[in-house]
């Protein structure tokens, strides 16, 4: 019977460390932005200019998975170690995006939608184009602009 | 061990962002309500005389 370090050490099949590093990739990918664009939104009912909105949110979304992976990482046993700081990252920012615009879609909409408000305004078209389909809708017809109420 | 919980854990949060994207598609933008305005059959013009026409 394998204990839980040696099952952890124990080799695994080339086709599964294949997919599991490729998944990892994807992951950390749309993870974060994903969860840029969500924190961008939340930041952004406080402070709408970019450059504050872009900082804290890429602040938050790296430093929160480095401070989690810092906690948890084995010190003093540098194989098990192996690994741990990517599945983290991959496995909080995805989370994080899931939960942030699927699970509580209810809520989140309106600011996702906002959001895309603000990258319109700010000329990024395909941002907000991805944002507004975060939350749910359609980009507005090319005659209308986002209204100022909107913000 | 871990990295097979990580890669399980990993597939489902796609799979659940793909099931949720395939099952609710778009939909066109609904109108935020504006802002409330008043009536205007309720305005009164402060600068209108009071009980009617002092001038008949």
């Amino acid at each position: 019977m394998l204990d839980w370090r040696e099952a952890n050490l124990i080799r695994k099949p080339a086709l599964f460390v294949f997919l599991h590093r490729w998944v990892k990739v994807l992951a950390i990918l749309v993870g974060f932005a994903g969860t840029t664009v969500s924190l961008m939104a939340v930041v952004g009912t406080y402070n709408p200019m970019l450059v504050a909105r872009l900082a804290a949110a890429v602040l938050v979304a790296l430093a929160v998975p480095a401070i989690v992976t810092w906690s948890i990482v084995p010190r003093r046993d540098p194989l098990i170690a192996i690994g741990i700081p990517s599945e983290t990252y991959a496995l909080m920012l995805l989370a994080f995006a899931v939960s942030f615009v699927v699970v509580a879609h209810k809520l989140t909409a309106p600011l996702l939608i906002r959001e895309g408000d603000r990258q319109a305004r700010e000329g990024e078209d395909m941002v907000a184009r991805a944002v507004w389909f975060l939350a749910g809708v359609r980009p507005p017809p090319p005659s209308s602009t986002p209204s100022e109420s909107t913000r | 061990m871990r990295s097979y919980l990580n890669f399980t854990a990993l597939v489902a949060l796609f799979a659940i962002a793909g099931w949720w994207f395939a099952t609710h598609p778009p939909l066109p933008r609904i109108p935020e309500a504006a802002p409330a305005s008043p009536n205007p059959a309720t305005i009164v013009d402060a600068g209108a005389p009071r009980g009617g026409d002092a001038s008949r």
